[in-house]
């Protein structure tokens, strides 16, 4: 018989997993209680991090094709949700997800100009005398 | 408002999580990025960061030394990179032995390929020749301090002993070692770390080691050393740890027949294993098979015996995925990439090098 799980956002609203769903997080294989609320997740975020676990509890090999390809649809979203995902995956302990989701971000940063880079990143200085010397040094 | 919201989202994430993306990106990404922050530069440039790069990008490439013959009078090299080794990048190295050190360019090649960093040298028996490591994806390099010994034999002339310089990653170390054996005639041996950037001279040299006849064959995997010998026309390994600075005597059950026999010392599946390559003309296709010792608690233990349809392979190595690299000698240099236990091979077109090493990328010496 198998359990289910109740995820509470942050925004009061729940979503019911089913246990195979579920242990794929190991904060809450290791949790002793059935309801686990997740802080600063909202629902729209925390929906799609169950997708994700439904998709793969489904799925018995995960070198599959179809979900590769489910896989990159899923991660093909706005920086803004991205960042959010890796926030909830990581609280909710889900590595492969969190792998999925930083590979993404890498493969987004890597083709950016550091002027774009910046721009993510707006708080932080640059360091001008990095650069030059980088630049002398043919980069 | 709009960079507002991207502020609080990008920064919300913790470090660790900084550390997740980045680590997945490639050397020349992280080299523009480490002037992003002071925070990005300051982790890229962390030793813990290195290592775990290094275990993300573990692929293997491919460094050709591209001269078409040794006294060419400029060094070049090409980088190719898996899987499918068709592209090449072209490696000039920044610096220059025959101009600093009117060094002899003939005698000069590459020793060891480790962790992203190659080992290059030329007269290793002369002492003021120059030694360098060189990681070319960060383009540092470290020119080694003298060592002491020079190589005088009266009685060996010419004078040019090939016994090659080893170099190697210590992982309890975290460092990478380069030995340097003097022969003939009473060995003697120096040890260089890279951390300390200093030659130590191994003052214990067992007698036995002076009966042993050093082929140009070696390896150096997880701290220590190992020699490809012969005594009595039985084959030895001999083995020198780096911690404890001991030499042991590893017998290998295979009779030398005759002075054509050929072996090779390489790390398969984090062992050390011997390749015993046995030319075989009973038909007219000649046929090459190769015989694969394992070390298992110091001693060698047959594992299995390969067959390959042609003769005069050359062994450059294991790639980090356990392929084996082999150079077709006959068919004008063709490489290929061997898998033992799939039997699959993967022929790269690359031709018209002087040797071939296995390459990994990785930010080593980049802190430099």
């Amino acid at each position: 018989m198998s359990r289910v799980f109740k995820l509470k956002s942050s925004d009061n609203e729940t979503f019911e997993v089913e246990e195979a769903a579920a242990l794929l997080s190991e904060t809450i294989k290791s949790s002793s209680s059935t309801e686990i609320t997740v802080p600063n997740v909202k629902a729209e975020i925390l929906g799609k991090v169950v997708e994700w676990c439904n998709k793969h509890a489904e799925s018995e090999d995960t070198k599959d094709q179809l979900i590769k390809e489910w896989d990159a649809e899923f991660v093909s979203v706005d920086q803004h949700v991205l960042f959010k995902l890796i926030t909830a995956a990581d609280y909710l302990q889900i590595k492969e997800l969190v792998d999925q989701l930083t590979q993404r971000v890498g493969d987004m940063i890597k083709a950016k100009t550091l002027k774009t880079v910046e721009m993510t990143y707006p708080t932080f200085n640059v360091e001008r005398e990095v650069q030059e010397e980088l630049k002398s040094l043919g980069f | 408002m709009r960079n507002k919201r991207r502020e609080d989202v990008a920064s919300s994430i913790t470090e660790d999580l900084h550390m997740e993306i980045l680590v997945r990106l490639p050397v020349k990404s992280l080299i523009r990025f480490q002037c992003v922050c002071k925070r990005w530069r300051g982790l890229i440039r962390s030793s813990s960061f290195v290592t775990a790069h290094i275990r993300q990008h573990s692929h293997t490439h491919l460094i050709t030394d591209d001269r078409s013959c040794f006294d060419q009078v400029e060094l070049c090299y090409s980088l190719f990179r898996c899987e499918r080794f068709e592209q090449s990048l072209e490696l000039k190295p920044p610096f220059h032995p025959q101009l600093d050190y009117n060094s002899r360019l003939d005698y000069f090649k590459i020793y060891g390929s480790k962790n992203g960093l190659v080992c290059l040298a030329g007269n290793v028996m002369d002492s003021s020749s120059p030694i360098y490591i060189w990681n070319p994806s960060v383009r540092k390099f470290r020119i080694l301090p003298q060592p002491r010994f020079d190589h005088y034999c009266v009685d060996c002339f010419p004078k040019h002993v090939d016994i090659p310089l080893l170099f190697g990653f210590h992982p309890e170390l975290n460092d990478y070692k380069v030995i340097r054996m003097m022969l003939p005639g009473s060995i003697k041996m120096e040890v260089y770390t890279l951390s300390t950037n200093s030659w130590k001279i191994i003052q214990v040299i067992p007698p036995w080691l002076n009966t042993m006849k050093f082929s140009t064959r070696s390896e150096f995997w997880n701290g220590m050393a190992y020699w490809l010998a012969t005594k009595d026309s039985m084959v030895r390994v001999v083995s020198f740890d780096t911690n404890n600075e001991e030499f042991e005597e590893l017998a290998v059950p295979i009779t030398i027949l005759s002075d054509d026999w050929d072996a090779y010392i390489e790390v398969y599946k984090e062992s050390i294993c011997l390749l015993h390559v046995k030319v075989e003309l009973d038909n007219d296709v000649g046929c090459d098979c190769i015989d694969f010792w394992v070390l298992q608690e110091r001693c060698f233990k047959k594992l299995h015996t390969v067959y390959f349809p042609q003769v005069y392979h050359v062994i450059w190595g294991f790639s980090v995925d356990n392929e084996l690299l082999l150079e077709d000698y006959s068919s004008d240099g063709e490489l290929a990439f061997y898998n033992l236990e799939s039997k699959q091979v993967q022929k790269i077109r690359i031709s018209s090098y002087l040797s071939v090493h296995t390459y990994i990328e990785s930010l080593v010496l980049f802190d430099m």
